[in-house]
């Protein structure tokens, strides 16, 4: 750094900092590239091959993978910013505004999600969460597959809302006929009429206690369960009997 | 440097300094920037919202992008970078050439960027992964699935028309550097430029694992 003193003298006669030193750009560039491979490796392995100790980790591998890569990226960023955007070497105001930036989106993105996270709280009606038309055509070969009510949180609503005992009956002889369209109706409005009849089905306003909760752990047991199912891939389904904050509108 | 000082832009009247001015511009652009990162911000909020209800979802439709052309696509923005980086640094220098030069790189790479993400999107559009209604795609064990390409579209959309801006900058200065505009005692358009071309590679290094990693 001493040698490139004499142009700090030279240059900051007119400007606020002087040039970077090429060094500096150049491991800063070498060090991005490096992390680049890194943030790609540690996605592409299973980092349970690393627990040589056997540990009983209580967090899921795949949060540990979200875990490193936005640390990397953080890394990097702040990698960026400090040399190839000069905050460094440049006034502290600069900084602030930067660092301040993130301080607001932090506060954007914590206060909306203490919302989405927590609807399910609120909304006795779960039909007000719910309700769109996927384009989407479920893989067939795999069974019903996962309708959006399934994977989002609503695990809160299972501490606090009351079941319905006439659904919790209905759900556990016959847990997958949360997926057929037909079956709602028959408990509902009556509207639907001899399918219904004959598949069971699940009251809407449930907030799909047993089933939402088995479908976040137990993926692989709907797809097994599901295989005959592969009717219920309509979009028409109102699927008020499970609970999704999904906004209207899509 | 006589020469040139026909052709450099004077000190506006209402600065004291070269150096205010430098600053203020400075100081302007840096709060540009951050008014770009809470625009991004939104979208990764609908990213972080919908990734809390359907975390599945998101791991599947992910397997559908390729993250080799991200990868390569990462590499060739940090590249543009480094090269962004130093044409400010030979803006500084009074290297006239090596300002061109670095200059020409880096719009190179973007416009590298810019054909890599044409192949990536003919692709999608390709197999149907399209946003909202207009998602054809088969296959998939999630009905959500076409939430989470209409993110990918609309991030990676807004970002590469960020980085077809920054091309059109970079054509600019490169212009202006051919006309002498620049010295090392005048090189605020290269300076600012060049912060908005860095936070261009910021965002990317943030969607590039976001959306094509997990």
């Amino acid at each position: 750094m001493t040698s490139h003193t004499d142009s700090i003298q030279e240059h900051t006669a007119g400007h606020g900092h002087a040039p970077t030193p090429f060094g500096v750009l150049l491991k800063t560039f070498i060090a991005l590239l490096i992390l680049t491979l890194l943030t790609v490796w540690t996605s592409r392995i299973d980092l349970g091959q690393f627990n040589h100790l056997f540990l009983p980790l209580q967090v899921e591998l795949g949060f540990l993978n979200i875990i490193i890569a936005m640390g990397i990226a953080t890394l990097k960023m702040s990698i960026v910013a400090a040399f190839f955007m000069g905050l460094r070497y440049d006034k502290p105001f600069n900084t602030l505004i930067f660092i301040g930036t993130f301080l607001f989106l932090a506060i954007f993105i914590v206060y909306t999600l203490a919302d989405t996270l927590y609807r399910g709280r609120i909304y006795d009606d779960q039909a007000m969460q719910t309700g769109f038309d996927s384009p989407v055509k479920l893989d067939t070969a795999v069974g019903a597959g996962h309708r959006h009510q399934e994977s989002h949180s609503m695990k809160a609503d299972d501490a606090h809302g009351v079941p319905n005992p006439d659904v919790a009956e209905k759900v556990l002889d016959k847990p997958e006929a949360e997926y057929e369209p037909s079956g709602e109706g028959d408990l509902s409005s009556q509207e639907s009429g001899a399918p219904a009849s004959s598949d069971g089905g699940i009251a809407p306003g449930s907030p799909g206690k047993s089933s939402g909760d088995a479908t976040s752990s137990g993926s692989a047991a709907d797809d097994a369960t599901g295989g005959d199912e592969a009717g219920g891939d309509t979009p028409t389904d109102e699927s008020g009997s499970e609970p999704t904050p999904e906004p209207q509108g899509h | 440097m006589s020469s040139d000082a026909a052709t450099v832009k004077p000190v506006a009247h209402h600065f004291d300094s070269r150096e205010q001015e430098f600053d203020a511009a400075k100081i302007g652009m840096w709060f540009f920037l951050a008014q770009e990162i809470l625009f991004f911000g939104g979208l990764f909020c609908a990213y972080v919202i919908f990734r809390s209800w359907y975390p599945e979802m998101y791991i599947e439709a992910s397997h559908h992008l390729s993250w080799k052309m991200g990868a390569l696509n990462t590499v060739v923005l940090i590249t543009s970078s480094f090269t962004m980086a130093l044409a400010v640094r030979y803006a500084m220098l009074d290297d006239l050439p090596k300002l061109k030069l670095n200059l020409v790189l880096t719009i190179l790479f973007a416009c590298t960027f810019m054909v890599v993400k044409y192949f990536e999107y003919m692709e999608k559009i390709h197999h149907g992964l399209l946003p909202g209604r207009f998602f054809t795609a088969e296959g998939f064990s999630y009905d959500t699935a076409h939430i989470f390409i209409g993110l990918y579209f609309v991030m990676t959309g807004l970002h590469g028309l960020h980085v077809l801006i920054g091309i059109f900058l970079l054509v600019w200065l490169l212009i202006k550097a051919q006309k002498r505009h620049f010295n090392s005692d005048y090189f605020t358009p290269v300076e600012i430029t060049g912060l908005y071309w860095h936070l261009v590679d910021l965002i990317w290094i943030f969607l590039f694992p976001l959306l094509y990693l997990i």
